[in-house]
């Protein structure tokens, strides 16, 4: 592989990543409340920043640094469901305690009705 | 070569758009969840210029503060979960009102 179309593969990741990244900020600027907020912060954000350490790292093949940027993605894998499973929980908590979302409790007694329901029928 | 260079170019400009957007959210959001987010979204975008920048420049001495980068933004997010205080009930209610 010459070494042109090796720049132009890295571009092309750098690029895709900075693009995700771009989608996720519009995504938590538009969003409704901190529940739907915290998805664009943690799926394509997160992948947008593995993109681009991809690209990084395609630049950079046979270099040593190269397992400083998979350290970086793995430890970004690792702590984005961390962050956001905190995250989401007080914001759950606390938006069942001001009362904009309700409790699940009702939505599953109605599930649970209608499964009866449907299991009644035949 | 000079496509390459172009795509850096546009890669540069997204980061400092979402830059940008994500300022909107960490000055006006109303909860304080929201900026914690924004700001946990702010480390990643560091984290994604500093990876251009490694991928423009060839050059990896940046790469050690990708891992820093990301060690102190897990810490600060966690700690500021794990202490914050709500909004709705505490010390602060009693400081606004």
């Amino acid at each position: 592989m010459t070494d042109d179309l090796r720049e132009i593969i890295s571009a092309l990741f750098v690029l895709a990543g900075a693009l995700l990244t771009l989608a996720s900020a519009i995504g938590l600027v538009r969003f409704r409340d901190t529940l739907s907020r915290m998805h664009p912060a943690a799926k394509p954000q997160v992948l947008g920043l593995v993109l681009v350490l991809f690209g990084a790292s395609v630049r950079i093949f046979p270099h040593i640094d190269l397992g400083m940027l998979l350290l970086a993605g793995i430890v970004a894998v690792c702590t984005a469901p961390v962050i956001a499973n905190r995250v989401g929980n007080l914001a759950y908590h606390e938006s069942v305690e001001d009362g904009t979302i309700t409790h699940e409790a009702p939505v599953l007694e109605k599930f649970q009705a209608s499964e009866a329901n449907r299991k009644n029928e035949p | 070569m000079s496509l390459s260079l172009l795509m850096w170019s546009a890669a540069v400009v997204a980061l400092t758009l979402a830059l940008f957007t994500t300022m909107i959210r960490l000055i006006g959001g109303p909860n304080t969840l929201d900026r914690l987010i924004s700001l946990d979204m702010l480390a990643a975008i560091a984290q994604c210029g500093v990876g251009v920048y490694i991928a423009w420049s060839k050059d990896t001495t940046a790469a050690a503060a990708l891992v820093a980068l990301a060690l102190v933004a897990f810490l600060g997010s966690v700690s500021v979960a794990r202490f914050r205080v709500s909004d709705s009930t505490g010390v602060h209610k009693e400081a606004l009102t």
